[in-house]
């Protein structure tokens, strides 16, 4: 009941909303994948800040096999995302037997030289990136307008939210909840904490590119600025704004909040990483669980006084 | 019938000219003892005399410097803690580590990991055969429940029980992996008497139910009652091993505890 009243809202979102405000919505899904994986890998006590590296992985799949290879849409979003999770996995084999610490490090490094290189080869078009990209299409339909591209959006997040979803209800699931537990504790229940985590890494990453083939064809054009470290952070932002416990929810909330606020705000991107960095500390300070992590403490003690 | 054989006891474990050295630190000593199938042994000692670090290192956390651990007739010296855990050699740790955040039900479920025999792939997608052991998986848990005497807490958070309930959760964790030899750090630390004795006698249930238990614990009465057999150790060797009535009268272990008398 609850969860069909959420789907028809959502498909009625679009004629509710206005123009501008449904564009904000794209640009929130797209973060919402973002944070999703962030939030994953978390599960699993490791804390990455390559993230926007992956999305843009994606974003550069779609932008190159269109306009160089001249493809379709469509399969660009599979080949970022296979793509950045054979690199994920390349990295997170030589870094997670290590230990978190060292996975740390390498993919602050792994961000930066994803980037950069992106940035200085002439081949990807330098700093300028990729421009003038067609639209997804579908035989004769083209996706043109923010409508279209709305449900396109709606249905990447979906298989990501649904796959996440079904994965902590399973197996795996209570692998990474036993990690976060303590490391040593999940290994004395017979966990390969290894492989688990690098399933974590893997898969994050692949969503991750999804959301940048989707980014790119939404703007049509990309650049090598949007996927810094100030982007990875914004991710990480995300995530413990909305709730740092709360795996599926907390990135939904933070990715909103953080989207809309700042916006109606008026907050120029200049000023951008500023509130980024002064946001995450205050968070980390004062509200270590997050929007969610509050509403939780407010509704138990609201309980409890009624039960009382 | 052939001499006397078939009453030898089939050891479980065997720890043979077992070292540990932690820098110039002789954390154990040319240890040497076995476990018997079934049986119930006590590991007690000064603090520091590295009974826990033999833990870690037959549970594959430490590798030894010499000698090695042999279970059910094979070595597993060299093997990662959680290739030793699929083994059926399941630990307990000192301090309570529990998934506060979920409840006491879906923290036995995490212990029953060992037993899933579904593939990840399939558990993900649900197939019949997935969703068929997923069930038997929770009917194990709610006997768990029940055989500890957590039944009603099992839809409470983990954090929000005492001490004690939150200990014994631990082991219901430990137990629902089907260990075959289960190894108790502490089990009854920080308990209070009734508490104590109720873990005392889950700890009995369970070796009723035929799982070796080797436990490590400071509390004496209790360890007293419930081993057939001790193993006393000190500055990492062991210096006692028998009954508990031999062990109270040796003269090497009331010095351990209390010190020489000319001090």
């Amino acid at each position: 009941m609850a969860l069909g009243l959420v789907v028809l809202f959502l498909i009625l979102l679009p004629w509710i909303v206005d123009k501008y405000s449904l564009q904000l919505i794209i640009y929130t899904m797209t973060y919402i994948m973002l944070a999703l994986g962030f939030s994953l890998c978390w599960k699993g006590r490791l804390i990455r800040v390559d993230l926007a590296a992956y999305w843009a992985i994606g974003a550069y799949a779609t932008g190159m096999l269109m306009t160089k290879a001249g493809w379709s849409y469509w399969p660009t979003i599979l080949v970022g995302g296979l793509l950045a999770a054979i690199i994920a996995w390349g990295v997170g084999s030589l870094t997670i037997p290590r230990g978190g610490l060292v996975f740390f490090t390498f993919s602050m490094l792994v961000g930066l030289l994803i980037q950069q290189t992106l940035a200085a080869s002439k081949s990807f078009g330098g700093w300028a990136g990729i421009e003038s990209m067609p639209p997804p299409a579908i035989g004769s339909f083209v996706f043109k307008g923010k409508t279209e591209y709305y449900f396109l959006g709606l249905f990447l997040l979906g298989v990501n939210f649904v796959t996440y979803y079904l994965l902590y209800n399973s197996k795996i699931g209570r692998g990474w909840t036993a990690i976060g537990s303590g490391v040593g504790f999940a290994k004395s229940l017979g966990i390969n904490v290894v492989r688990y985590r690098l399933s974590a890494v893997v898969l994050s990453s692949f969503f991750c590119a999804v959301s940048g083939s989707y980014l790119a064809s939404y703007q049509m054009y990309i650049i090598p600025d949007s996927f810094g470290f100030h982007q990875s952070m914004m991710i990480q932002m995300f995530s413990l704004v909305g709730g740092l416990n709360n795996f599926l929810a907390g990135p939904v909330v933070g990715a909103a909040v953080m989207t809309f606020i700042p916006e109606y705000l008026k907050v120029t991107a200049e000023i951008e990483p500023i509130l980024t960095a002064v946001v995450i500390i205050l968070v980390i300070i004062f509200m270590p669980l997050g929007i969610l992590g509050v509403v939780g403490k407010v509704w138990r003690s609201s309980l409890f006084v009624r039960n009382r | 019938m052939s001499i006397g054989r078939s009453h030898w006891k089939v050891p479980i474990l065997e720890v043979r000219k077992l070292s540990k050295e932690f820098g110039g630190l002789r954390a154990l000593h040319n240890l040497e003892f076995e476990v018997s199938k079934g049986e119930m042994l006590g590991l007690i000692g000064p603090n520091g005399a590295g009974k826990t670090t033999l833990f870690n290192v037959i549970t594959g956390f430490y590798q030894p410097t010499t000698g090695k651990v042999i279970y059910e007739g094979k070595g597993i010296s060299g093997l990662e803690p959680y290739e030793i855990a699929q083994k059926g050699i399941v630990r307990t740790f000192q301090g309570t580590i529990l998934s506060m955040d979920s409840t006491v039900f879906d923290n036995i479920l995490m212990g029953c990991h060992l037993n899933f025999r579904a593939g990840v792939i399939r558990d993900f997608l649900h197939t019949a055969a997935a969703v068929r052991e997923d069930r038997e998986m929770r009917q194990r848990v709610q006997e768990i429940l029940e055989f500890i005497g957590l039944d009603q807490l099992k839809n409470e958070l983990a954090g929000n029980l005492p001490h004690g309930q939150q200990r014994a959760v631990a082991v219901a964790m430990a137990l629902a992996s089907n260990p075959r030899l289960l190894l108790l750090d502490e089990p009854v630390t920080g308990m209070n008497p009734v508490e104590t004795a109720t873990m005392m006698d889950h700890i009995r249930n369970i070796r009723g139910r035929g799982i070796t238990i080797i436990m490590v614990e400071h509390d004496m009465r209790a360890v007293m009652n419930i081993c057939q057999r001790l193993i006393v150790l000190n500055y990492g060797q062991k210096i006692a091993d028998g009954l508990p009535v031999e062990i109270r009268q040796n003269k090497d272990v009331i010095e351990a505890y209390l010190g020489r008398e000319e001090e």
